[in-house]
């Protein structure tokens, strides 16, 4: 992405690798946008680290903070020494005057977080912890592209905690849950992992349960 | 213009719900709806497109299935983009991919309130908190250059925060282990310098000053949140009982009796002792009129009393909830009970 050295002058800032930019649960107005070394995007669970994303050069991130009054939702910590434009709303509309193929890619990004917004939002509604655990995994196999019809073991790179995040329920009753999928043999626990042996019968599942609940409504 | 012109007739398909494509469509003239089940309520909801207008855009632009199914409903010319033809188009007038980012933020916010609105106020949790925990992590793990950062980012979000004073002693001896690190002489808050590298024995617990026992208040209180938050209710009721009569009688300590009380009346409840519960917040209520919990322990006494199968007084308490300003999240929940109670909330 082009962008004169004008733009670095005014919003550019300069991280020694380790230092953090942003930390999760830290409230934040600014977004980056990426212009030397990478940045790595991290996220405590169950007391590790855990590395969600590596972004390079002309990578945006931090941008739901133009959006909403969320706290950030990871941590953003420098890998190199990297160079960032630093920016806020209110620059934002200013810079894009400028910069036409940064709001594209800002559009392209929206568009795949109102996806992954909405697939979430799917999980929620279901009616019991179940089926709302099921479509966790069948969601984690469509942002892996696996197909959530397949009938072979399948693994995850997921513990309980996070899937009980996806599910907006409690690690105790999930953790229920998994304990009794893995008594019938329907998954594996391990402590970094999780294996489902047949993702095909949560979809059925998943799909009985919505399809009921249609009715109802 | 890039593109293809195509006519369409009445009641033809331009696209199905599911289907993958590459494409995205203006409506040159004619009529078009899309057509899509809402996702909380599942009705079925049909937009109108407008002569001039774009659609499958978001679809396209993030190569997902489409959304909705696109139909015409009079024979309609419709010119059809490539992604690449549309980038090149939009990248020329800011203005419309401006306009695109304004109706996909506010989608997005839309989304993200449903989102949150399924999920308790536990779930989401206590920002203040769970911000200075990531600090506490750091800190275990003796990456104190991160752990400074947070710190620091605590003092400046939450200056008199329930953690600042932690905080702020923890950053002290940050400085100090990574000074002791350079130099190598450092040993004022390690405990045996010969034998351990200053920088890996910050002692966290330090309650012998003043100001210390009140940072210890916090780390209990904490402690006790915490575990309520692992469902240990009966030992994070006794640690809270534990701390609140500890403190009682302490008046710099006056700010965290009512907040301790709350928690123990939570715990109440989720140790389905009802009765001692309702008894609890009430009192609690009695106390401190004006509490920020006053709400939150109105609506735990109505849930005390639904669960004791009172539900004309469980009901009437979630109205008393609704009533009271200003609007939070506790008036979604009290809603849902007020529904399942089959009494109409308003």
């Amino acid at each position: 992405m082009k962008m004169d050295e004008s733009m670095f002058e005014r919003f550019g800032v300069t991280h020694e690798p380790d230092d953090i930019i942003f930390c999760e649960y830290e409230p934040g107005k600014d977004f980056y946008i990426l212009q030397e070394g990478r940045v790595k995007v991290t996220k405590i669970v169950s007391d590790m680290e855990k590395t969600l994303d590596v972004f390079h050069p002309g990578d945006i991130f931090g941008e739901m903070a133009i959006i909403e009054d969320q706290p950030r939702s990871a941590t953003a910590i420098a890998i190199d020494k990297v160079k960032l434009l630093k920016l806020n709303k209110e620059n934002f509309s200013m810079l894009l005057q400028g910069t036409p193929q940064l709001a594209f890619n800002i559009l392209k990004i929206f568009s795949n977080r109102i996806y992954d917004a909405k697939r979430r939002l799917l999980i929620l509604t279901l009616p019991d912890i179940e089926s709302k655990v099921c479509d966790a995994f069948l969601m984690l196999a469509e942002n892996q592209h696996i197909s959530t019809k397949s009938t072979n073991p399948v693994t995850f790179n997921a513990k309980v905690d996070e899937i009980a995040h996806w599910c907006g329920e409690k690690v105790g009753k999930v953790k229920e849950v998994l304990g009794t999928f893995s008594d019938t043999g329907k998954i594996q626990i391990y402590e970094d992992r999780i294996v489902v042996k047949n993702l095909y019968e949560m979809f059925r599942i998943v799909s009985n349960r919505r399809k009921a609940q249609s009715q109802e409504q | 213009m890039p593109g293809i012109l195509r006519n369409y007739k009445a009641g033809s398909i331009i696209y199905f719900v599911g289907d993958i494509g590459d494409n995205i469509y203006v409506l040159k003239s004619g009529a078009v709806s899309l057509i899509y089940h809402s996702i909380d309520t599942g009705e079925e909801v049909r937009d109108t497109i407008k002569n001039g207008e774009f659609f499958g855009v978001k679809s396209a632009l993030a190569k997902r299935p489409r959304e909705e199914t696109a139909l015409v409903i009079k024979p309609s010319q419709v010119l059809v983009l490539t992604t690449a033809e549309f980038e090149l188009l939009v990248t020329k007038s800011v203005s419309v991919i401006q306009n695109f980012l304004r109706v996909f933020s506010n989608q997005l916010r839309r989304v993200g309130k449903q989102v949150h609105s399924f999920l308790d106020d536990s779930d989401t949790g206590d920002n203040q908190a769970e911000l200075f925990k990531i600090g506490e992590y750091y800190l275990k793990n003796h990456k104190y250059q991160q752990a400074q950062y947070v710190y620091q980012a605590y003092l400046k979000y939450y200056s008199k925060g329930n953690f600042a004073g932690q905080a702020q002693e923890r950053l002290t001896a940050i400085a100090d282990a990574m000074e002791g690190k350079g130099t190598g002489t450092y040993a004022a808050i390690s405990k045996e310098p010969e034998a351990v590298p200053a920088a890996s024995e910050i002692t966290i617990e330090e309650p012998a000053t003043e100001t210390g026992e009140s940072m210890d208040i916090a780390t209990k209180y904490y402690d006790g949140v915490s575990l309520f938050s692992q469902e240990k209710y009966e030992e994070a009721f006794n640690l809270f009982k534990a701390l609140h009569g500890a403190i009682s009688s302490d008046a710099t300590a006056a700010e965290y009796v009512p907040k301790i009380e709350y928690e123990m009346g939570r715990c109440l409840i989720a140790l389905k002792r009802y009765p001692e519960a309702v008894s609890f917040f009430t009192g609690m209520i009695k106390k401190y009129p004006k509490d920020e919990n006053l709400k939150d322990a109105l609506y735990n006494i109505g849930i005390a009393y639904k669960h004791q199968g009172d539900k004309a007084k469980a009901a009437s308490f979630f109205q008393k909830v609704l009533k009271m300003l200003p609007a939070s999240p506790t008036d979604r929940k009290a809603k849902k009970e007020l529904v399942a109670l089959g009494v109409a909330s308003s």
